[in-house]
């Protein structure tokens, strides 16, 4: 497809989803059509056909093959990949352009999606498929960070990396002879504790070894892809930047819980912040996994050090770099991220994590101000908190504070661990009560308010914005969640 | 609790994703080894204690997992022990872990004790226990009692613990000691039973509250006799010496140990129980009624109350002079809870032994298969309604709350049929096949929390698990919640928590994990 084409698509449809009212969650797509489901089959049979192994080694590649398809069609299948204009489009876009830059990559069966995990991650299947994830979308800022993301994956690929790794563990995992005689050796050895995690730690190390030498061939691999073709080599610098200060969130204000929750109708109370007793205890100082040196258990080189190759790398190559090109925000990229970043909260909510749902919602909105959909977000989390509460299962929606979190987190915790369940109750009517009669005619605002009200079935304003959510959105994309309501 | 004793299998455990603590790559774990750290009846944390490795032989590696109240993983330690190790006990003091173990092969016991970073600071081993210590001992860790309170040993202020244990005497008598953190002999004392005595003597620390340790000692002629008196013995714990013991005695009655409690307040010493006739015997007589003394520390008796079935109850309760209800049966106090302005609650549960159809049935068609019996009883136990007694400070009964449930039926081994009421309830409340589950205090000592399991049946769902909470809130009100607890899971337990939560395991086999999630009572 042409450029212009292209970007008059992706203009048309981000002009409309970046307006505040206009962003509605998508239902969840199933992408696996017959003509996928028929091009993974043979995918998976000429992967088959052609192992390193012999005996019950090949079994078990064969195995997990079946099993790496298995998941992957559920998740196409159950909703876990995205298919919306603007994200999906650009993505498929620049991936487009990395092939068609790189001859030799045409022959080889290449496939991307969008999946709408929340980590900040991309994957290679290892047959051909990459993934990039919602979560590290949101925290680019140009073209050009996500043609290194996609080449780097593509370059793992290529470089067979996944194949390999399997193959190292299964001929470990199937060498009866050399296990055996590790076993013996442990079993007559007066220190078998010592030996057992000396043996342990030497796996570790050489499986994670393995693992950042990959990342190092797939950094290098990946920049040559870009070089070909019109996207900044520079944005491979301005990425690891980003995974370098992955951990602060994009976010970064701190949850202003008084003014968000002093309602006329529900004042704010002091207590629900009052921190929990400390519990004596001295966290991680005689822990089996962190007596391994940390910096040997991670997968992932560190990132300045990545740079600091890569870097090595370009100025071979060019004469002059311009790294600030690397971390420049795109037209483009700014008008996605309202878009991306409403999928991500989303996201949480849609996948039970109700409780982060919540807790980015509120730190979103010291990002986007007084956006309705943001709004809504957080009075359906206090809902679906509220009935998770009611029924004994908040454990499974809701983390407990602990020392290991960020401290923004634990005091977001503790707000919401020290709400008694008709405080969550009234909290939550309250909240959407609070929001302007003039945003109902704006679908996950109604919605979010008709919810709040069902917590008291009998009131005349449940039945009432109620009946006005059916009259106003016959079709909307909350229906089937409004019928259980309605109709409990 | 019941079901306890599950197998699970275990390799490793790890911080899972989910909001809960998720134990993955489960492969084999025994459930018992996975209990809750106590201090003064607080949950405090969790220990899990599993086998990862086979060190030799005889040995295997195991690992010792502490994790704090909320099931946040604190440490991890590895240990090699024998093979037939259990872990039976781990209790909190506020500045050290002590962990029990007995290895059940050598008839061993041994403490292990940690500062707060999991840090072994102590260990001690016993010598080899024979006859009825050992039996006593192997009875005592494998009871199925409220795991909500210490079993053995207890928490002595910040400085060390307390631990009881079996001693031969002429008969089995005790022996209490104070251990300090780091299990040496700095401050260590050791206090036996008289090794002269004529009786089987076991004893009920009712109360650690620094600096007092208040025990009521069992006395029976030997451990099978139904005749038991009691005696009421206070000491210092830091001396070891008994302030006063003396027989739990009145003129008119014979006198049951319930619970015993130093009440601030009042600077006394709170006692409650059941009173019988002289001539009937505690373990299966019809008690007359329930007593409550408060003593001075001297031992001393200030004040003395009765409260009869007939007189006092009976204005609540239909019950005759016997205890028996109208409706039939009778009432198992399970708990006492004496909060901090000197009210009193009594938990108790009502049970009443019943013809079994099943029983009947089974040893008809044993008979006609020409076998001697069915091995089960043509009675069985009946588990019905829990009550709550609400007595003022100055001890007059003020109410009785019933909270309805299921009625559960429990059958009982062939020639169980034959003992009464009494001791019947005795021996279920040791084996724990009442629907009574544990009671938590919470440190306001105004509010708690009594629990039991019980089944709901709806015409749609079938079968509806859950876990009934009588609450007492902080401004005196009752409520009940239920938390059900039926599940995708393959087993699901449920274990004591810090007040006002409860711990959720769910065991999913097919997946091989164990998930440890805490949920918040309502009310």
């Amino acid at each position: 497809m042409k450029l212009p084409i292209l970007f008059m698509l992706l203009f048309g449809s981000i002009t409309l989803t970046a307006q505040s009212l206009d962003f509605l969650p998508a239902p969840p797509p199933n992408l696996l059509d017959r003509e996928t489901e028929l091009y993974y089959e043979s995918r998976l049979k000429s992967l088959q056909k052609n192992l390193p192994l012999q005996g019950p080694g090949k079994r078990a590649m064969k195995r997990l093959y079946e099993a790496r398809y298995e998941k992957l069609f559920r998740e196409l299948r159950g909703g876990y990949m995205i298919d919306r204009k603007g994200i999906s489009d650009l993505c498929q876009l620049v991936f487009e352009r990395i092939i068609q830059a790189n001859p030799d990559l045409q022959k080889l069966p290449l496939r991307l999606y969008v999946s709408e995990e929340t980590g900040p991650n991309a994957v290679s299947l290892g047959e051909g498929t990459v993934i990039l994830y919602l979560g590290l979308l949101r925290r680019l800022e140009n073209q050009h960070q996500l043609a290194f993301v996609i080449s780097h994956e593509i370059a793992h690929f290529v470089l067979d990396h996944s194949r390999n790794t399997m193959v190292e563990q299964i001929t470990y995992a199937y060498n009866r002879a050399a296990r055996e005689a590790e076993a013996a050796r442990i079993e007559n050895s007066s220190r078998a504790y010592e030996e057992v995690v000396n043996l342990l730690q030497k796996r570790l190390y050489q499986r994670h070894r393995y693992s950042r030498q990959a990342e190092f061939e797939a950094d290098s691999l990946g920049l040559r892809f870009v070089m070909a073709t019109s996207y900044a080599p520079e944005g491979a610098l301005g990425l690891l930047e980003i995974l370098d200060q992955v951990d602060a969130d994009k976010f970064q204000d701190s949850i202003a819980y008084r003014q968000r929750f002093d309602q006329a109708a529900y004042p704010f109370q002091d207590r629900w912040m009052k921190p929990p007793a400390k519990s004596g205890f001295i966290y991680g100082k005689n822990d089996f996994a962190l007596e391994m040196a940390e910096d040997s258990v991670g997968t992932h080189p560190d990132c300045q050090l990545r740079i600091q190759v890569l870097q090595r790398q370009l100025a071979a190559n060019q004469s002059s770099l311009q790294l600030a090109r690397g971390r420049q925000r795109d037209a483009l990229f700014r008008l996605l991220h309202p878009q991306m970043d409403k999928e991500w909260l989303t996201s949480f909510y849609r996948n039970g994590q109700v409780g982060k749902s919540l807790y980015y919602s509120l730190k979103a909105l010291t990002f986007y101000q007084d956006d309705p959909y943001v709004h809504s977000m957080v009075g359906l989390s206090l809902y679906h908190l509220y009935q998770s509460k009611k029924n004994h299962r908040l454990g499974k929606v809701l983390d407990f504070p602990q020392p290991k979190q960020p401290e923004d987190y634990q005091t977001f915790l503790t707000f919401v661990r020290n709400l008694k369940l008709k405080e969550l109750l009234g909290l939550c009517q309250a909240y959407m009560g609070a929001q302007p009669e003039a945003w109902n005619s704006y679908e996950p605002i109604l919605f979010a308010k008709v919810c709040a009200a069902s917590l008291s079935p009998e009131s005349a304003r449940f039945q009432e914005l109620s009946k006005t959510y059916q009259k106003t959105f016959p079709q909307g994309v909350y229906l089937e969640e409004w019928k259980a309501l309605a109709q409990p | 609790m019941r079901n306890f004793i599950l197998l699970f299998c275990l390799l490793c455990i790890q911080q899972g994703f989910a909001q809960d603590y998720t134990v993955e790559d489960v492969m084999r774990l025994r459930l018992r080894n996975i209990g809750p750290i106590i201090q003064e009846n607080q949950v405090k944390g969790y220990y899990a204690f599993y086998q990862v490795a086979r060190a030799d032989r005889g040995n295997r590696i195991f690992m010792l997992k502490i994790l704090d109240e909320n099931a946040q993983e604190v440490a991890s330690s590895s240990l090699v022990k024998s093979k037939f190790t259990y872990l039976t006990e781990g209790v909190y003091n506020g500045k050290a872990i002590l962990f029990s173990f007995i290895d059940t092969r050598e008839r061993t016991a041994e403490l292990v004790t940690y500062d707060l970073s999991a840090q072994q600071i102590g260990s001690l081993r016993y010598p080899r226990m024979r006859g009825n210590v050992w039996r006593a001992t192997y009875g005592y860790s494998m009871i199925e009692g409220e795991e909500s309170s210490n079993l053995t040993i207890y928490p002595a202020g910040e400085s060390g613990f307390i631990r009881q244990s079996f001693v031969d005497t002429r008969k089995t008598g005790y022996k209490l000691e104070f251990l300090p953190n780091d299990l040496g002999e700095s401050g260590r004392w050791e206090k036996s039973s008289d090794p002269q005595s004529r009786e089987f003597e076991v004893p009920e620390i009712a109360d650690v509250h620094a600096p007092f340790l208040i025990s009521g000692i069992a006395l029976r002629r030997n451990s099978s006799s139904r005749d038991i008196h009691y005696n009421l013995q206070l000491r210092d714990i830091y001396s070891g010496e008994a302030l006063f013991e003396q027989p739990l005695y009145d003129k008119q009655y014979k006198l049951s140990f319930l619970m015993g409690k130093f009440h601030p307040k009042r600077n006394e010493i709170m006692v409650v129980g059941e009173y019988f006739r002289p001539q009937d015997k505690v373990f299966n007589g019809k008690s007359l009624g329930l007593y409550i003394m408060g003593l001075d520390l001297e031992g001393n008796i200030n004040r003395k109350v009765f409260l009869s079935w007939q007189e006092d109850i009976s204005k609540f309760l239909s019950v005759n002079e016997k205890g028996r209800l109208d409706e039939g049966g009778f009432l198992a106090f399970h708990r006492a809870v004496l909060d901090r302005d000197g009210e009193l609650y009594f938990v108790a549960e009502r049970y009443r032994k019943a013809v079994s159809g099943t029983g009947v049935a089974l040893n008809i068609l044993s008979a006609a298969a020409g076998s001697e019996s069915s091995g089960i009883a043509y009675l069985k136990m009946v588990v019905e309604e829990m009550l709550v007694f609400d007595l003022s400070e100055d001890l007059t009964l003020e109410e009785v709350k019933i909270f309805e449930k299921r009625p559960n039926s429990i059958l009982l081994p062939e020639g169980w049929g034959w003992f009464s009421s009494k001791a019947l309830a005795q021996y279920m409340a040791s084996f724990g096949w009442f629907d009574y589950n544990y009671t938590q205090e919470a440190p306001d000592d105004k509010s708690f929390y009594a629990t039991f399991i019980s089944m709901d049946k709806e015409k749609k769902e079938g079968r509806k698990p859950y876990m009934g909470v009588i609450i007492k809130d902080p401004e005196g009100e009752f409520s009940l919640d239920k938390v059900d607890l039926r599940t995708d899971a393959r087993r699901i337990n449920v274990l004591p928590a810090s007040p006002g939560k409860v711990m959720i395991l769910e065991y999913y086999k097919r997946e091989r994990r164990l998930s440890m999630r805490l949920e918040e009572f309502n009310y």
